[in-house]
């Protein structure tokens, strides 16, 4: 018996934790006290995150389709499998017609392995992770903004900080930590504003809610800007020191007046002034943002926007100033800093860049494409690969729609599926690899504030499981290409040496710490809190990206407000949302196995608000139906004031949801972000 | 003072430690040990070094409870093949528990009671237990105590108001004191004497001189608690007679994130969840886990509905269960023994300090 001390693998906080041991299983969990995230406390989530571990659905051993059903095989059988047929589609179609899904969810060493498989044996840049499937816009938004595409500043800032502004955000329920920093924050006297349609528990504690109507996002935004430049309450010597293109973006905020606002969003011309002030006038004030901003078409733009906002009013880039992007995985910063994305080699080094390619060409000593590759909706677009390489992500269930998801699976000539449980994706595969889960591997997550903290294996896999870079590295030796790697220490020693954001990080290091905060440039380097505004003149080496924006100074990126792909109408006049619950996480697959979490809400439901049921004369748990232009579900009602009228949630975590099939496909053509919206009627399914 | 009060010994520290490494090699010896960068936890040691002997740490994040009701445990495998077979699982290993502090003896004495219906530390019960927990008294039974006095308390520490603490005047083995280099050693049954017999020569008889001291550090103690927790009777009172108006646990439910930590952290809390697992058509295990009165999901009943849906409810019924004279007639004790995780654990700042207070504030 023995207590083993990682990292949660929910969401994307990172608490420490530590796993109780009894003969060889994992009993149960103790929050780590001293942990700069759980400081002695976890959510329902950390607390049952052991339950999952020793499911008896694991998979416990590779398995091969043959026919319409799976055949267990030893690992030479299957890894000498996948590597002919990848051979095979390589030499035929050519390597981009293949394509890799890393995970949010597995180690930076699993998707630091998988992506340099992905670029130096199977030859192409077609490799995203799956959390883009919910945020591709904070990347591209804040790095265009601010220089990183990551928060600016740690969690605990929140709570010394005078004005948060909380933007699609049900923070209790998706991140509880980020949540409790800011009501102690505001029992300490800070304010707090809230942008979100849905009424939510951190909207309670509001001194100024803006519910706006769904889509209006970045309208609102501009209208905060517009108030703000008109009443002269910029942040004068910030702006003119360290920003650049005010012009533009004064010219674009123009037409938001407060009126035309008020009528654009549905909401108060005074909440928006009062809003706009409290957050000017702050000398200290923090934004925070989640999927209920991202996940949409213009989620890029809304990410832009508050990036302006902040800059102009010299939120940015100091202590207890910043922008926290509260991504919903555990490892999603971390799978991107790892290069899992079309465009980037880690540490978000250009693909298309020459110098970047060159070096590593030489250290991977082969050649590389230039031409970055597929996105992650490209690649769950019929028709567009043969083959697919999809490890810990089940795109089934997390992709916008289910239909088009499931065309895309069954067109391919092959398909591997590498994760813990036989997921609703891996029904699909041609093989089927079983993988080690967190508690069984070593490695490193990254959490939202750039903390890199370690994974520590606790137990033994189940059956024959391996963990995800011992079996790519397995599968890259049988393709050709040697990776020796004798830990994932090695595997770090990597990383840290290509990736200059992680040049100062080392396994050993992160033993001694709690984990460090990147960019950290050097061995010694304490890691990194706050991105300061001093960075910018400093060793411009580690920072490529900042000197390819060219300014040496963070950017306002003058936005506008676009309709909603799908906007409801007469015959359809419902938005349909979706969204997590605090008792599931992601696709379901872990916390649907767990006793505790999954008794919660046992079942998918759809909720609705009270004004709504009562005119279409539905009742608490009535089954229900929900139309869209693409399909319908049933479900049971819930009947909660929490979402607006005329919308409609159904959480995201359950197989057999189906709100996925209702979802717009047409984000796939235009292939930038899912859009987790759609315009659907409802009608109870017997009339009482 | 307990009945073995003529029985005040001093063991050196080289002594403690040379003792210690007896009881290493014949069980299981769960201690106070530093985890990463310092913080405590209870953790089976291998060497008396892993120890956190400095003794500066206010309580572990968990208390030992785990120990006797793991949050998980597997209590019978079944089989089914013309008949069904049945076997359980029962944890057979032999512990000592070394440095646990007196609010989390107590709440020991509150969990025999439960799962025992008495004191299992004492040679008999006091009633026959209705359905007596064989996976918790096997545990129990096979674990000896050897408490901490708390000479020092720590900061969110209420024992005082709870009667649980600083220091145990029944219920223990052996309760351990330090006092210059050396400790004190209390005896509390005829388990902790025969340790000291068996071992005599690391033990010394205390002198008067010594006896005085331990008096004057227990005085000294108690002084050191801040009084503001005097409140709790009027707590109790008014929980008992209902005069608790149900705006305090709405309000308390708008900050409440669900996480559950209040129940896990407690160490009289052990409400349990009954979880069957199906390892094939024929064969499965019957699994426990804690469980939390803070979640909805508690009273799920059969058809979905939630008896207490409300999460007002369910705080109140919390703190009542924790605080009415009709539990505490119950149970003998309270249902608090003052140990303060409430206060690090929860998201909301909801804890039985902060309750009493605000119960006596309405």
């Amino acid at each position: 018996m023995k207590d083993v001390l990682t990292t949660c693998a929910f969401c994307g906080c990172g608490c420490g934790l530590y796993l109780q041991i009894e003969k060889g299983y994992v009993t149960g969990v103790t929050p780590s006290q001293r942990h700069p995230v759980s400081r002695g406390r976890l959510c329902a989530r950390g607390w049952h995150i052991y339950e999952f571990v020793h499911h008896p659905d694991r998979l416990k051993k590779p398995l091969v389709r043959e026919g319409g059903a799976f055949r267990e095989v030893d690992w030479r059988e299957a890894l000498d499998m996948v590597a002919k047929n990848l051979i095979g589609i390589k030499d035929k179609y050519g390597s981009d017609s293949i394509g890799v899904i890393a995970s949010p969810k597995c180690t930076n060493e699993d998707n630091f392995v998988l992506m340099k498989f992905c670029r130096a044996v199977l030859g192409t840049n077609n490799i995203d992770n799956g959390a883009s499937l919910y945020d591709s816009a904070s990347l591209p938004g804040l790095m265009q903004s601010c220089g990183f595409g990551a928060s600016t500043n740690s969690l605990n800032e929140l709570e010394d900080t005078e004005v948060i502004l909380a933007v699609g955000t049900d923070t209790t329920q998706t991140h509880p930590q980020v949540a409790s920093r800011i009501t102690r924050a505001i029992s300490s006297g800070a304010t707090l504003i809230v942008i979100d349609p849905q009424k939510t528990k951190i909207s309670s504690f509001a001194n100024v809610h803006l519910r706006l109507k769904q889509g209006t996002y970045v309208g609102l935004i501009n209208g905060i800007i517009h108030i703000i430049l008109k009443e002269g309450l910029i942040n004068e010597k910030d702006v003119s020191r360290a920003t650049s293109n005010l012009d533009s973006l004064k010219k674009m905020v123009e037409k938001y007046t407060p009126d035309y606002v008020s009528e654009l969003c549905g909401i108060s011309g005074s909440d928006l002034a009062k809003a706009a002030r409290l957050f000017a006038k702050a000398d200290k004030a923090m934004t925070v943002y989640s999927t209920g901003a991202t996940a949409q078409a213009a989620g890029k733009d809304i990410v832009c926007a508050l990036a302006n906002l902040a800059l102009l009013c010299g939120h940015l880039g100091r202590p207890h100033n910043g922008i926290i992007t509260l991504q919903e995985q555990n490892n999603a910063l971390g799978a991107a800093d790892m290069g899992t994305l079309p465009d980037f080699y880690p540490g978000y080094q250009p693909v298309n860049s020459e110098t970047e390619r060159a070096k590593f060409e030489s250290e991977w000593n082969t050649k590389l494409p230039a031409k970055p590759g597929l996105s992650i909706l490209e690649m769950l677009s019929p028709g567009r690969l043969k083959a697919l390489y999809i490890m810990g992500e089940n795109p089934l269930i997390t992709a916008p729609d289910v239909g088009l998801t499931s065309e895309t699976l069954d067109g391919l000539e092959f398909l591997v599926v590498q994760d813990i449980f036989q997921t609703e994706t891996a029904e699909f595969a041609d093989a089927v690899l079983p993988a080690a889960s967190f508690a069984e591997k070593d490695g490193t997550f990254t959490n939202i504030e750039r903390r890199v903290q370690r994974v520590r294996a606790a137990v033994s896999s189940p059956g024959e499981a391996l963990p995800d870079w011992k079996i790519i590295t397995e599968l890259s030796k049988r393709m050709g290409y040697t990776m020796d790697y004798g830990s994932p220490a090695q595997i770090m020693e990597e990383i840290s040496h290509l990736t200059p954001i992680y040049t100062g990080i080392s396994h050993k290091r992160l033993d001694e710490e709690w984990g460090l905060q990147w960019p950290c440039p050097d061995k010694e380097h304490p890691g990194t809190g706050v991105l300061r505004r001093d960075f910018y003149e400093g060793p411009k080496a580690i920072f490529p990206l900042i000197e390819q924006n060219g300014k040496g100074k963070e950017h306002f990126t003058p936005v506008q407000d676009i309709p909603l792909m799908e906007p409801p109408d007469a015959q359809y006049p419902f938005t349909l949302t979706t969204g997590s619950l605090y008792w599931h996480w992601h696709s379901g697959t872990m916390t649907r196995r767990s006793a505790t979490l999954s008794r919660e809400y046992p079942d998918v439901f759809a909720a609705i608000n009270p004004q709504d049921a009562e005119q279409l004369g539905i009742r608490k748990n009535q089954r229900i139906r929900v139309i869209s232009k693409r399909g319908e579900m049933e479900t049971a009602a819930m009947i909660t004031d929490r979402v607006q009228v005329k919308t409609v949630f159904i959480p995201q975590h359950y197989k057999n949801t189906a709100s996925k099939v209702l979802l717009n496909p047409s984000s796939f053509t235009n292939a930038k972000a899912s859009e987790m919206f759609c315009a659907v009627r409802v009608e109870p399914v017997m009339k009482i | 003072m307990s009945r073995y009060e003529e029985n005040l010994w001093i063991i050196t520290r080289d002594n403690l430690f040379a003792l210690m490494e007896v009881f290493i090699k014949t069980r299981e010896v769960i201690a106070p040990v530093r985890g990463h960068g310092g913080e405590v936890i209870f953790y089976p040691i291998e060497t008396i070094e892993d120890v956190a002997w400095d003794w500066q740490y206010v309580n572990a994040v968990l208390p030992p409870k785990r120990f006797f009701l793991p949050q998980t445990e597997v209590m019978f495998e079944y089989r089914h093949d013309n008949s069904y077979k049945i076997t359980p699982h029962y944890d057979d290993q032999v512990r000592m528990i070394f440095g646990i502090r007196p609010c989390d003896v107590n709440a020991l004495i509150f969990l025999d009671r439960f799962f025992g219906g008495g004191s299992l530390s004492k040679e008999s019960t006091d009633e026959e237990p209705l359905f007596p927990d064989s996976h918790y008294i096997k545990r129990r039974a096979n674990t000896f105590i050897i408490a901490f006095g708390c000479h020092q308390p720590g900061e969110n520490c209420f024992c005082v108001c709870c009667d649980a603490g600083p220091f145990l005047e029944e219920d223990y083995d052996l309760q351990l004191t330090s006092m210059n280099a050396d400790y004190v050693v209390e005896v509390g049954s005829a388990r902790g004497l025969k340790i000291i017999y068996g071992n005599e020569h690391f033990f010394r008889k205390a002198s008067s001189d010594e006896v005085k001291e331990l008096e004057r550090i227990k005085e000294g103690a108690l002084n050191t608690f801040a009084d503001t927790c005097a409140y709790v009777s009027k707590a109790i009172r008014r929980i008992t007679e209902g005069k608790v108006d149900d705006s305090l646990w709405e309000e308390l439910a708008e900050r409440c994130l669900d996480c559950g930590g209040c129940s896990y952290v407690c160490p009289t809390c052990c409400c349990y969840n009954i979880v069957d697992i199906a390892l094939s058509d024929k064969s499965g295990i019957r699994t426990r886990t804690w469980d939390s009165c803070a979640f909805a999901g508690f009273t799920r009943i059969a058809g979905g509905e939630i008896l207490r849906s409300d999460k007002k409810d369910r705080l109140k019924r919390r703190f009542f269960h924790k605080l009415s004279y009709r539990y505490i007639e119950k149970n003998k004790r309270h249902g608090c023994v003052g140990c303060g995780r409430c206060i690090t654990t929860c998201f909301a700042d909801i804890s039985m300090p902060s309750v009493i207070e605000a119960v006596r504030r309405q």
